[in-house]
């Protein structure tokens, strides 16, 4: 049965308190209203979308290409500076913007092959495939379901009291500081053993595979960044690859943080797959918004988030062009006020802020958490 | 050159290099063969002939053929095919064109008629297609009725170009009136100086629709000819018929442009998996993907309402509707998500 298919029914136990005072009928309510928006946006989808893509495409380009011209000087400092910066925004709108809104299938109505999440491979080690396999299939289903969705603290974070505590959770701090280091290669090593294990069980076998899949992946970028540049900037070969390093770490910091902060600030909820049986469209949409938190910011801000600011609307339509969001934000918002529902927003460094409190406080057991007043 | 490539694609992973040469010039590379446009010349009240100039590596026509033309419109690639009209070979400069007239509700061909602009970018893939000359020097005889002028015009100007046919040639061309008559003046005048073509103009205003069986008075040789038939699917039946009946039907050639699309009604139909090499019926209310798992095929599948993408198969025939708008939408080519459509008609599907 597909998804569908399935009957709203009134689930004995509301999903979570704070849904407690909302009817069956006001589901429904909710799930019409936040049809109706997403109708609206594909109807009104055309020239002015295409366009914009096309341009950011073009941005990043010349964003890489200055960037990379630049760093063949690198041994001068302004060159370094200048010319890191711009290889790090190439490589977060790369990754954002791009990569992560195309392979959603964002823009896959536009028919161009280049611009499909059928045939798009993004400047990270994760592969495409099991990016996009994890992420829009097994993420955007299952959000914050704890034991569905691998995103919740990808399987060494305590992002919830509800999940249990291991010792290793104790320098959850440090191990959180590492990963966001080197994100990429997190999340490629992520993917590859989630996809291993769901794929088939055949064991070692499949987790070679894994790992031969990601090598292939993770050669020809490592190979371009830390040895054919350098190479070719010759007197400045150790500079550019500090300068390759750096801004590959900084795309790494910053979507790391621009993800935990639409996942893991304080009032985001988390579910449990009993909670979510028989859910409904309207309460799999509740879900995607109580799951998911916003970033306020300006116009650039959102763009350099790949509009993941935006992550409830995200979280509501994942193949809606992201463009769109900022626009259909505060409808959805009106939503969430009128059936009075939390809706999660807030400046980046409140959220921030939050996340690594949050992951300090987890990093204890609830019961020591609790006697130190935490 | 090689290496040099490969040097070029190792530094710009995971794009390649064309990707940066677009950005000097779209038309420059990229996916499948582009070109812009060049020139707009309007021929009859809502038809008009579009030149492009194609890409050296773009493989040569043969006269009667046509090639698929992909085009933006609101953002999205439309693709269709149009008979090319320039003679076969010979040009130095590679320049080819079509002729479009506009259907009633033809979205491409209203784009190309009425909003098109010289210097436009389009999308082109190699023209094919039998319906050719044949190789022998025999009288020919051809039929063209409205916009199936295109492939023949291609095919007489060939001849023109050649200086002329070994053999005599009759070209019948229907239409409402003479004015419709799309090439009306190129072709009265190669009739008028050259004297192995003859023309015959059939106004059906006038004289009403044409028959086949008229050939017996205006080419009582009808037998011994090569015959291109070219227009719409009644008269093409016809001709079909009647050249069957005599035997002939190696001596008959048919264009149809429009192939007959299947009755859409969203209410189901024959789903064929054409990697599977299997069959099912199914119902307008049955998701492909449930189809498909209900005939035992693999489908790619994750959240199975719409959202992730995974179910995505290429379509190869018929229309698609979406459960969730109710839409009936698809071209050959589209990429569809097997878990929120139905098989409007019969279709096929690469799975
Ligand atoms: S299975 Fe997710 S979009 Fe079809």
């Amino acid at each position: 049965m597909s998804a569908l298919h399935i009957v709203p029914e009134v689930t004995e136990e509301p999903m979570s308190p704070v849904l407690a005072h909302l009817t069956e009928a006001d589901v429904n309510e909710i799930a019409d209203r936040l049809d109706a928006i997403r109708d609206e946006i594909l109807a009104d989808r055309g020239e002015a979308d295409a366009a914009y893509i096309r341009r950011l495409i073009r941005i990043h380009r010349y964003l890489e290409i200055s960037g990379r011209f630049t760093l063949l000087a690198s041994i001068l400092p302004p060159a370094w500076l200048t010319g890191t910066t711009l290889l790090s925004l190439a490589k977060i709108i790369e990754n954002m913007e791009l990569g992560h809104n195309i392979m959603h299938g964002q823009w896959d109505w536009m028919r161009d092959p280049e611009i499909h999440s059928t045939t798009w491979e993004w400047d990270n080690v994760a592969t495409a495939q099991d990016w996009k396999m994890t992420h829009n299939s097994m993420h955007h289903t299952w959000t914050n379901v704890i034991g569905k969705d691998e995103d919740v603290g990808y399987g060494r974070l305590r992002v919830t009291p509800d999940q249990e505590w291991k010792p290793e959770h104790l320098f959850q701090v440090a191990t959180n500081l590492l990963l966001m280091t080197f994100f990429e290669y997190g999340i490629s090593m992520y993917d590859s053993a989630v996809n291993s294990e769901s794929i088939s069980h055949d064991g070692l076998d499949s987790r070679k595979k894994a790992i031969a899949k990601a090598w292939h992946k993770i050669k020809p970028q490592a190979f371009k960044d830390y040895i054919a540049f350098p190479l070719l900037s010759g007197i400045s070969a150790p500079t550019t690859f500090a300068a390759n390093f750096t801004a590959n770490v900084v795309r790494n910091m910053w979507t790391h943080t621009v993800i935990f902060c639409g996942h893991f600030p304080d009032e985001v909820q988390y579910f449990t797959e009993e909670q979510v049986e028989g859910e409904s469209k309207g309460d799999w949409y509740i879900r995607q918004m109580m799951g998911s938190a916003n970033i306020e910011g300006s116009k650039l801000f959102h763009t350099m988030t790949g509009n993941l600011s935006h992550q409830i609307e995200h979280h509501l339509f994942p193949d809606l062009p992201s463009n769109r969001y900022s626009e259909i934000a505060p409808r959805v918002r009106a939503v969430c006020d009128e059936f009075d529902l939390p809706y999660t927003t807030g400046r980046l460094s409140k959220q921030n802020l939050e996340v690594w409190r949050k992951l300090a406080v987890l990093s204890l057991p609830n019961d020591v958490a609790a006697k130190l007043g935490l | 050159m090689n290496q040099l490539a490969r040097l070029a694609a190792q530094l710009t992973t995971p794009l390649l290099p064309h990707d940066y040469l677009t950005l000097v010039d779209p038309v420059l590379a990229g996916s499948g063969f582009r070109a812009r446009i060049r020139s707009i010349q309007p021929e009859t009240v809502g038809s008009c002939s579009v030149e492009f100039e194609v890409p050296k590596s773009f493989p040569s026509h043969t006269a009667g053929q046509y090639l698929r033309l992909g085009v933006d419109i609101a953002g999205v690639r439309h693709w269709r095919s149009y008979s090319i009209t320039t003679p076969q070979g010979s040009t130095s400069r590679r320049v080819l064109s079509i002729t479009v007239k506009e259907t009633s509700n033809g979205l491409m061909s209203g784009h190309l008629v009425r909003n098109a602009r010289a210097g436009d970018l389009v999308f082109l893939e190699p023209a094919a297609g039998e319906f050719v000359l044949s190789q022998e020097p025999t009288e020919l005889i051809f039929l063209a009725f409205g916009s199936g002028i295109t492939p023949i015009m291609s095919m007489i100007r060939t001849l023109a170009a050649r200086g002329g046919s070994p053999a005599p040639v009759l070209l019948i061309v229907g239409a409402r009136t003479e004015d419709e008559v799309i090439f009306g003046e190129e072709l009265a005048a190669l009739a008028d100086n050259e004297p192995w073509l003859d023309l015959v103009l059939w106004e059906s205003a006038a004289r009403g629709r044409f028959d086949v069986a008229r050939l017996d008075q205006l080419a009582p040789n009808w037998r011994d000819a090569q015959t291109y038939v070219s227009g719409p699917s009644a008269i093409l039946d016809q001709a079909v018929d009647l050249w069957a009946a005599a035997g002939l039907t190696e001596q008959l050639f048919v264009e149809r442009f429009v192939t007959p699309l299947a009755h859409v009604d969203g209410a189901g139909g024959e789903v064929r998996f054409s990697r599977a090499g299997k069959s099912t019926a199914v119902d307008g209310s049955t998701t492909l993907l449930d189809a498909g798992e209900a005939a035992g095929i693999l489908m790619p599948n994750g959240c199975r309402m719409g959202i992730c993408h995974t179910c995505v198969v290429p379509l190869k025939s018929g229309q698609v509707r979406d459960m969730r708008t109710g839409e009936v939408h698809g071209e050959p080519g589209d990429i569809i998500q097997t878990c929120v459509n139905a098989a409007a008609c019969d279709i096929e599907i690469d799975v």
